[in-house]
């Protein structure tokens, strides 16, 4: 099959002034030609005609574009000078029928069915690197991490928190000492041996009713809920074993590592559009992973109970609690008991109440 | 001629003049004509579409995602690519000629320089200052690479634009960012070992950047619109200071007014919206607040963008040539809230209809102004392509230093 010349401008590279001239493939070569004088002629006598030469390349020496629906066909000739397309559609048709054949991306987002694929593929990419592989990425991290960093972590926001929001606990040695004995036999009833002790700080507070665990093993619970609980001995150790519980799985760092994977993998992928959209989805997969982490400290929490020979079930009475205290207080009473074991990316109080309910009624 | 004028018949790629090859018989009755054609304004045209540029982009992620980023140089020449092969002056596109291979090892290079940063900014405070020192340091090199690789591998109609601002000069520009920078830093250390008197730092840091900042931005443009070429002109700025100090006073002017409307819209909207139960109640209020407040900063904002831009062009010069940008203050204002609304309403997918538009606008509003016909510059020969590392730093670090 012969193919038409193209006719297209040339420019030389020297000058801004453009050249109509024939584009010729003969094999693996292309002729740029002078016009009226190529194969359109030659083929009406039979035989081709003289032909002037401008400039014979080899193919590879042109860089052809990509197919788009308005844009120009410039094509760089190597070492200088540009081909531009006169009519678009002559050009696409000339370089198809010559086997130029588009990259498989570029003919991949010629098609909106191709590119909805696409973005099909991608959702379901973000969706598994966010469910399992920034999880998973957290875990390894931690493992890696010395546990001095930790400490270092740690000890810095309970200074900070120790000057703004901290301050030391009302409550009399008698009702501090029997929690902290509490804790530390079941701890020792539920773990291996020789684990390092987690640092237990009882403050007052202007956190209101709230529990927290920091990186490097500090455990802070205020005067507010043990005074919310009555000092009932069961509940409170729960709440500190759920603590306990973030302790040892280094839950701050895993979600310090993890948060920022996100935030690092969503910029990434919408940060071209705007840099504070980009915050959306870290922000709404960050209080996923935290709800996470709170189930397996619930889970924590249980174990030390049951090891303690305790009732799981006794963790009712904190949720009934904070209920009452939510119902009573409003605003003020409801935006305090948002933060620390109770704060919003904690899972429903239902889902909670229910899994220690389930535990209470397992067999042991 | 017939056939050649027949082949592209309605073809709206090629304006009229273009018919005729310079070289041929008539090419002097042609030349002629289209002097008078030639020799008054050439708009600049961008053709661009927002679903075209959406696909590209979907396939670019995609494409960087399954090459854990090291796709990157493709992605950015083919971004790059539609946008030059999309903008038009006088019937002809620009074109860009970087070569990915080429912009990886730059990529790898900054990509190792800021790596090397964040890790030694997490070990120690001091790492981190003197990483910063470092990157501080290098950043007017890297800028002018940047400058010297984006231009030097743009061309239109064949002939390549070059940067020939050289490294010292790069420095000197920088000369009084830094004037400000150096006791800005001291402020803040003071703020920081004495926040009992850290009141009087804001006001302090205020009064540097209005006085410094206007000056800092005046030489940086300065350095970066008087080393251009293309063909065998140079380009010149001619921008007085007191002009760039009274635009951006009266820009500061109107931000103090968006910031104080915005604050205000963001407390309005969390403090009359109900919330609703749940994390997502929260989320939806936070993101209408935070809209909100951006939204009487559109103002403002567009103000900087347009009159920046028309200053910035109408006073370069090359010999015989001339720009005239003309970019008004309400349709960039309209078409940012436009383009805000749409981007929060799409979670964000609406992103390339919003690039497209605002190159559509920007660039529409630019005109090339010659004493003589476009086609009559010749250029000179290849310089060496100069260096990719300064792009791709000044792309991680989203500096945009296009038009």
């Amino acid at each position: 099959m012969t193919v038409e010349p193209l006719d297209v401008d040339w420019f030389d590279g020297r000058h801004a002034r453009p050249r109509r001239v024939r584009l010729h493939i003969e094999r693996d070569r292309i002729q740029v030609l002078e016009p009226g004088n190529g194969r359109t002629e030659g083929r009406a006598n039979g035989r081709l005609g003289r032909r002037v030469v401008l400039l014979e390349l080899p193919l590879a020496a042109i860089d052809w574009p990509e197919r788009t629906r308005h844009g120009a066909r410039i094509a760089r000739i190597v070492g200088g000078g540009e081909l531009h397309a006169v009519d678009v559609g002559l050009w696409d048709a000339w370089a198809a029928s010559h086997g130029l054949r588009q990259p498989m991306l570029v003919r991949v987002q010629l098609r909106w069915r191709f590119v909805l694929g696409v973005l099909l593929l991608l959702a379901l990419l973000a969706y598994g690197a966010w469910r399992w592989g920034i999880p998973m990425a957290g875990r390894a991290a931690v493992t890696l991490l010395p546990p001095a960093v930790d400490r270092q972590v740690g000890d810095a926001a309970y200074a900070a928190l120790r000057q703004h929001w901290l301050t030391d606990s009302a409550l009399p040695a008698a009702r501090i000492e029997p929690l902290r004995r509490a804790l530390e036999s079941s701890l020792a009833q539920a773990e291996a041996p020789g684990r390092e002790p987690l640092q237990l700080h009882f403050h007052a507070s202007r956190l209101g009713p709230n529990a927290f665990a920091l990186p490097g093993g500090h455990v802070v619970i205020t005067d507010e809920l043990v005074k919310l609980l009555d000092g009932d001995e069961t509940v409170l150790l729960g709440v500190l074993a759920h603590e306990a519980g973030h302790a040892r799985g280094r839950h701050g760092m895993r979600l310090l590592v993890q948060t920022a994977l996100l935030g690092a993998g969503a910029s990434a992928l919408a940060g071209d559009p705007a840099g504070w959209l980009a915050t959306l989805p870290a922000l709404l997969g960050g209080a996923g992973y935290s709800r996470d982490l709170e189930r397996e400290a619930d889970e924590a929490s249980i174990r030390v109970l049951r090891a303690a020979g305790r009732d799981p079930a006794a963790m009712l009475r904190l949720f009934e609690r904070l209920a009452e205290r939510r119902a009573a207080g409003g605003t003020e009473a409801s935006a305090s008991a948002a933060i620390g074991i109770a704060f919003a990316s904690h899972p429903d109080d239902a889902e909670r109440i229910a899994r220690f309910r389930a535990a209470a009624a397992r067999p042991r | 001629m017939a056939d050649i004028g027949g082949a592209h018949a309605g073809g709206l790629l090629a304006p009229p003049w273009l018919d005729t090859a310079p070289w041929s018989p008539t090419a002097a009755t042609t030349a002629r004509s289209h002097e008078a054609v030639s020799s008054r304004r050439h708009v600049l045209s961008f053709t661009g579409s927002g679903s075209e540029y959406f696909r590209i982009w979907i396939v670019n992620l995609l494409a960087l995602v399954l090459s854990a980023g090291l796709y990157y140089p493709w992605a950015r020449v083919r971004r790059l690519r539609y946008f030059h092969h999309h903008t038009r002056l006088d019937g002809h596109a620009f074109d860009f000629r970087g070569e990915p291979t080429r912009m990886l090892r730059g990529f790898l290079l900054v990509w190792l320089l800021f790596g090397a940063y964040n890790l030694a900014s997490q070990t120690s405070g001091v790492a981190a200052l003197v990483g910063v020192g470092a990157i501080a340091a290098l950043w007017p090199a890297l800028w002018r690479g940047s400058l010297r690789f984006r231009l030097g591998h743009t061309s239109w109609r064949g002939l390549p634009f070059a940067f020939e601002g050289d490294t010292a000069g790069a420095y000197r520009a920088f000369g009084a960012f830094a004037a400000l920078s150096l006791p800005a830093l001291l402020l803040l250390v003071f703020a920081q070992a004495r926040p009992s008197d850290a009141g009087i730092v804001l006001p302090l840091l205020l009064v540097l950047a209005l006085t410094l900042g206007p000056l800092g931005w005046y030489e940086v443009k300065r350095y970066q619109h008087r080393h251009c070429t293309f063909a065998d002109r140079r380009s010149d700025w001619q921008a007085r200071r007191p002009e760039i100090y009274a635009l951006f006073a009266r820009a500061a002017t109107l931000g103090l007014v968006g910031a104080l409307a915005g604050g205000v819209l963001f407390c309005g909207v969390v403090a009359l919206v109900p919330t609703g139960e749940g994390s997502g109640g929260a989320v939806l209020v936070g993101l209408i607040a935070t809209a909100g407040f951006w939204l009487p900063l559109s103002l403002p904002h567009a103000y900087l963008e347009a009159r920046t831009q028309n200053l910035v062009w109408n006073r370069t010069v090359a010999a015989g040539l001339r720009f005239d940008s003309a970019l008004g203050v309400a349709p960039l204002c309209r078409l940012r809230i436009k383009n805000l609304l749409l981007l929060v309403a799409t979670l964000g997918l609406y992103w390339p209809w919003a690039a497209v538009a605002t190159a559509c606008l920007r660039l529409g509003a630019v005109a090339v102004l010659s004493d003589e016909p476009l086609d009559r510059l010749v250029g000179t020969l290849h310089a060496a392509a100069p260096g990719a590392s300064g792009d791709a730093a000044a792309d991680l670090t989203g500096f945009d230093f296009g038009l």
